[in-house]
């Protein structure tokens, strides 16, 4: 039995992963910069479809009541590790952030030493998209969704 | 548990192996899940991932997810390379004690990096991850050869489907009293409950003591070569002993 082609696949294969970890942004230096805050969707939920998909200010409001879900328009994550959350340009609450697992999971750790995991559900230069699940009236997954503040707008903007 | 070699193993020898080995591959699952978030001693998950990651175009945390599979490849690799190419008398015990040494310099090396370097950056993650997979690749390809596949101490998706057809197995009479049956149930049962209690003591202990959980792992595994270290010494010691018993006989019988 000749063994270079099986030996060539797994060094092909390898070589690609290597090629492809140097050459793709991972998500910790994806994450950084500037992120507006768009929307908070269930993503799943015990209900019996009586309920939108979509969250009101109000149920929002209850869920981080709850929650050390914050309410922030826009999140900050600096290449330092701290997330600064910010409303209306104004510094809310700054914490430490780390990314864990292959980089699916976001954790923050308040300063209070509580920790909080977010699952990172897709990391573009435009998009941030993160899931986190509640315990509430109901149970469920909530979607939330940022946008990329590009860096010129945001400076003009404060 | 390590010195005897396929066939010539007994059913208390596969006990003592799975049992211990099991328990520290739980140990190790539920540490680096509490540490890393990412499973360390099964690549089931790891596949799914894989193939979930690439349908969704993201490219680096494939790379990552495949390299991490290769390095538990890599590790039952080694493993049994060293086990088929020292299988002599003299040289398997240490055959079968190395692999359980380099597992233990891996997970030494993951518990001291994190005592004393760990910035919790992601790349630092992935290759103690890795670190992580490629040790529990050694213990999985070491125990699966000794014992002639019948210990494979991460492999819970095998196990549980053996206990159910075992299991189905004992609803008919003949079976119940088969001998090898029952063992092999209660070496499945074992392996099991190890790896179990494994996943809560580590649990336990990591919100206690930290990072010296993988101390705690590599005390486990130190039993698992001085065991037989000490077995060996003994045996030693009464074959020495015999020899001379009878080269005093034979002199006595010269004179």
């Amino acid at each position: 039995m000749k063994l270079w082609p099986i030996y060539s696949f797994f060094g092909l294969l390898l070589f690609l992963s290597i090629g492809a970890i140097t050459k793709e942004q991972s998500t910790e230096t994806l994450i950084l910069g500037d992120w507006k805050e768009v929307s908070w969707k269930y993503e799943k939920v015990n209900h019996d479809n009586k309920i939108a998909f979509d969250i009101n200010d109000y149920q929002k409001e209850e869920i981080c009541k709850n929650l050390i879900i914050h309410e922030a328009e826009t999140w900050r994550f600096s290449p330092n590790k701290k997330l600064e959350f910010l409303e209306n340009g104004k510094i809310k609450e700054d914490l430490k952030w780390n990314i864990k697992g292959r980089g699916h999971v976001l954790e923050l750790k308040h300063q209070n030493s509580i920790i909080e995991d977010y699952q990172v559900v897709d990391v573009t230069r435009d998009e941030l998209i993160v899931q986190f699940n509640f315990d509430l009236q109901i149970r469920g997954i909530v979607r939330m969704t940022f946008k990329r503040i590009p860096n010129k707008q945001y400076a003009q903007k404060i | 548990m390590l010195r005897k070699f396929s066939n010539y193993r007994n059913f208390a020898d596969n006990v003592r192996l799975g049992g211990l080995t099991a328990f520290t591959a739980g140990m190790v699952n539920v540490i680096s899940v509490i540490v890393f978030f990412s499973f360390t001693s099964n690549v089931t998950g790891h596949y799914a991932i894989l193939a979930q990651e690439i349908a969704k175009g993201n490219w680096y945390q494939g790379a990552v997810v495949l390299i991490w599979i290769f390095l538990f490849f890599a590790g039952n690799f080694v493993s049994n390379c060293l086990v088929i190419h020292n299988n002599t008398p003299t040289g398997r015990y240490l055959a079968h004690a190395v692999p359980v040494f380099l597992e233990m310099a891996c997970l030494m090396f993951v518990g001291f990096y994190l005592q004393y370097f760990y910035t919790e950056s992601l790349q630092e993650t992935e290759i103690l991850v890795a670190a992580l997979l490629f040790a529990m690749g050694l213990q999985n390809g070491l125990v699966a050869s000794i014992s002639n596949a019948k210990v494979k101490t991460t492999h819970l998706t095998g196990l549980t489907t053996d206990l159910g057809i075992i299991f189905s197995m004992f609803t008919k009479k003949e079976y119940r009293n088969d001998k090898a049956l029952i063992q092999k149930a209660q070496l499945l049962l074992t392996i099991m409950l190890s790896y179990m209690s494994g996943g809560v003591v580590s649990g336990l202990l990591y919100y206690r003591v930290e990072n010296a959980t993988f101390l705690v792992i590599g005390l486990i595994l130190c039993v698992v070569l001085l065991y037989d270290f000490s077995k060996l010494q003994v045996t030693k010691f009464v074959q020495k002993r015999r020899w001379q018993e009878r080269r005093l006989a034979l002199g006595g019988r010269k004179t």
